[in-house]
């Protein structure tokens, strides 16, 4: 109501990206409990969620596979579950939290390409519908298996903060966290936040610029995780059921109202690959996209 | 359901995400006061006004909004009070004195409560000058609907009249109004909105004016304005809004009323202006208005003793004209940090020429009743 | 009658215009939040203006407003 109405800018890093936040304080007082809020939850986040972390409660649950011991969990854990549920049905399999041990083939083999021996051994251990969970616990019935929530967390991690600063009586603001963004509430004047979408062939280059007041934006694609073998490119999104990474899309934005369903819709489409752009359009979905050959297309209604 | 809806709604169960529309309470969390002064001045010497007005709006709570405004008119010049036909035929209008000052006090207070997509408003207030004294009271709802795209307003008010006239010591008399209103606002794309509202007045009582008389030709005598006891009134506003981003996010506003009442006028209403942002933070208003209106009934310039009969005006408001009227406005708008947040400072001059020659299809009497007017407004508004 | 033909008009009229609506995304409610979009930007002008034409015309309705009388003329 009343005080210094000022725009706070910060940038950190987190969740293995860098992230930005900008928002309207009317106090140095609020600004700084605001950033401290933020920073608390992000640790929380990675600290349950982050698989690099040998103590987190995602990694407990990968190193309890297979050992007939189901490891406790709680409701935000179980929400996840749920999200990641309704994940695999929309997609009829093809975004499946469980897909992520794919990684290993094909780190180990970085200049070569996995042989179809190699891939099988690890789609064995791939399947949501082996998991076995409800609202208390969770537990991988074969060594081996492992959740891997990297697709989902971090755009959870924007719709969680941007809700946190909201309740703190922020309502002007943005939160993006390694390109995704959700949006806190529109500028004092009303205005939007001017965000832009990278163009996937020129680096340097903005694709499309627009304002947002509301809602969120996300992303996924190969430009920036990608491997080089014999000079073609093949993007870190793989696919569960070949073992392959997909094709068809070098990059999906997504725009919704929460930056989990824009995250886990961006992904989808990549999964989808060269279907991926006619179910984008089909689904009268709003999104911005880049096809293998360059061809960009568009959706915003 | 969508697929967006699907995961939208899967993604709502996660403790970390609520809906975005859910809030409840008022949005706006400012403090506002305005000053404005305005001069009205018409041609030939006749009447001329100074408005001083201020207004404060005020939030309480998390769902309250309280606002108080003032007014005080000061008033004078000279006003037509009859025509006479002079010895070759011609009408003439003849104006009171200008010696007389008048002051008009007004009050207006307000309260109103916003929950959920509802808001619900109450206020009453009152005018008072010498001859003249009214009170009223008013409550209105607002619903927004439709993602906020379509809003739906309703609003009633009820007023209480009593009239006495200088010079007219007999003149003690009552009236009262009610006023009701139906509208709809509704975004009709990311560019532009409509707003279409119906109002409906019904009037009782003194509705006469007790200043005015007509003047009865064969006779050569005069007796008083007597207008009927009761009169109904029907207006349909439309408005719409339309945003050019390619002139500077420029808007265009054009409205146009309709305008009917029992007593026989007609009346249309176009008005459109032009708001052109300029370098910052400011904005220049050209703006145009065209008004039409037949004549009412009873209305003549003036009367012979067969169609004198029991109602009769010839008050020049009632007679068939028309007024067009061009203006502009300058806007500057400082953007601050501190304890206050905005300060706009606001001019605008208009000019109006009512005459019986602009009436769309009139049977006009004449110019003798022509005049022009202009307005000219300064003002100062503050956020904090 | 001239009254109900008016009626009858306006409904079709809103109605064309409310069906002619194209939802408007979140991200794309920028535009219309500027002043200058804004049908009551400048209230005391509103009432000045409104006050003064319907003291020296006929027609008056419309714009809503607190709904009180006085003796101008």
């Amino acid at each position: 109501m009343q005080g210094k109405l000022h725009l706070v800018n910060h940038a950190f890093h987190a969740m293995g990206s860098p992230c930005h936040l900008q928002f309207y304080a009317v106090s140095r007082q609020q600004a700084q409990e605001a950033k401290q809020l933020v920073k608390q939850r992000l640790e929380q986040l990675e600290q349950r969620y982050s698989r690099y972390r040998d103590d987190s409660l995602i990694s407990k649950i990968n190193q309890a596979s297979g050992s007939a011991k189901a490891t406790k969990i709680d409701p935000e854990t179980a929400a996840l579950l749920a999200y990641a549920e309704q994940c695999f049905q929309e997609s009829e399999g093809l975004f499946d939290v469980t897909s992520g041990i794919l990684r290993k083939a094909w780190s180990l083999n970085k200049t070569v390409l996995p042989s179809e021996q190699q891939l099988k051994q690890y789609q064995k251990l791939i399947g949501w519908e082996k998991v076995e969970w409800n609202q208390d616990r969770v537990y991988l019935p074969q060594a081996g298996m492992q959740l891997d929530f990297g697709g989902i967390v971090k755009e959870y991690a924007a719709d969680s903060i941007a809700q946190l600063l909201k309740n703190k009586g922020i309502t002007s603001g943005i939160v993006e966290l390694g390109g995704d963004i959700k949006v806190i509430g529109a500028r004092p004047t009303g205005q939007g936040w001017p965000v832009a979408i990278r163009n996937p062939l020129e680096q340097d280059k903005q694709s499309l610029q627009l304002t947002m007041t509301q809602g969120a934006l996300a992303s996924s694609g190969d430009y920036e995780r990608f491997q080089l073998i014999d000079g073609v490119r093949y993007s870190h999104i793989l696919n569960p059921k070949t073992g392959m990474p997909t094709t068809g899309l070098r990059a999906v934005s997504i725009l919704s109202e929460h930056c989990v369903v824009a995250g886990s819709i961006a992904t989808l489409a990549m999964l989808k690959g060269t279907k991926g752009l006619h179910w984008l359009q089909e689904n009268k979905l709003n999104f911005f996209c880049c096809q293998e050959g360059g061809e960009i297309h568009q959706q915003l209604s | 359901m969508s697929l967006i809806n699907r995961l939208s709604l899967a993604a709502l169960a996660l403790p970390g995400i609520v809906a975005e529309d859910a809030y409840a309470g008022r949005v706006d969390e400012t403090f506002s006061t305005d000053f404005q002064y305005a001069h009205y001045e018409e041609s030939n010497d006749r009447m001329e006004v100074d408005v001083f007005n201020l207004t404060a709006v005020a939030p309480i709570g998390k769902n309250f909004t309280a606002s108080l405004d003032l007014v005080r008119d000061t008033m004078s010049g000279a006003s037509p009070v009859l025509n006479v036909k002079d010895g070759q035929g011609n009408v003439q209008q003849f104006l009171s004195s200008a010696s007389i000052t008048d002051e008009r006090d007004a009050l207006n207070a307000s309260l109103s409560y916003a929950f959920d997509d509802v808001d619900l408003s109450i206020g009453g207030g009152v005018s008072d000058e010498n001859d003249y004294f009214s009170g009223h009271v008013n409550a209105g709802v607002s619903w927004a609907l439709n993602k906020k795209l379509t809003t739906l307003n309703l609003t009633g008010s009820v007023a209480f009249d009593e009239i006495t006239a200088t010079g007219r010591p007999e003149i003690n008399e009552t009236k009262t109004s009610q006023k009701y209103l139906l509208g709809v606002t509704q975004i009709l794309n990311k560019d532009s909105l409509i707003q279409s509202n119906m109002t409906f007045a019904y009037h009782n009582g003194y509705l006469s004016d007790p200043y005015k008389r007509v003047y009865i030709e064969d006779t050569a005598t005069q007796v008083n304005d007597a207008r009927p006891g009761n009169k109904f009134q029907w207006a349909w506003l439309t408005r719409y809004v339309h945003h050019f981003k390619a002139a500077n996010k420029a808007a265009l506003h054009a409205d146009y009323r309709l305008y009917i009442d029992d007593w026989g006028v007609d009346a249309h209403t176009v008005e459109l202006s032009w708001f052109q942002p300029i370098a910052d933070g400011w904005q220049i208003v050209p703006r145009f208005r065209y008004y039409t209106q037949d004549k009412a009934d009873f209305y003549q310039a003036t009367f012979t003793s067969s169609n004198l009969g029991a109602i009769h005006s010839s008050d020049y408001r009632l007679a068939g004209f028309g007024s067009i009227g061009a203006g502009i406005k300058l806007t500057k708008s400082f953007l601050m940090s501190g304890f206050v947040k905005e300060v706009k400072l606001q001019a605008a001059f208009d000019y109006n020429d009512r005459k019986a020659s602009y009436q769309i299809g009139g049977d006009n009497s004449g110019s003798f009743d022509d005049y022009s007017f202009y307005m000219v407004t300064a003002s100062i508004n503050a956020r904090f | 009658m001239k009254k109900n033909k008016i009626k009858i008009i306006s409904l079709v009229l809103i109605l064309a215009a409310v069906s002619a609506c194209t939802p408007v995304k979140p991200w794309e409610r920028g535009n219309l939040a500027l002043s200058q979009m804004a049908l009551d930007a400048d209230g005391q002008e509103a009432a000045f203006r409104q006050h003064t034409f319907y003291s020296k015309e006929s027609a008056s309705g419309g714009y809503g407003g607190h709904g009180g009388g006085c003796g101008c003329n």
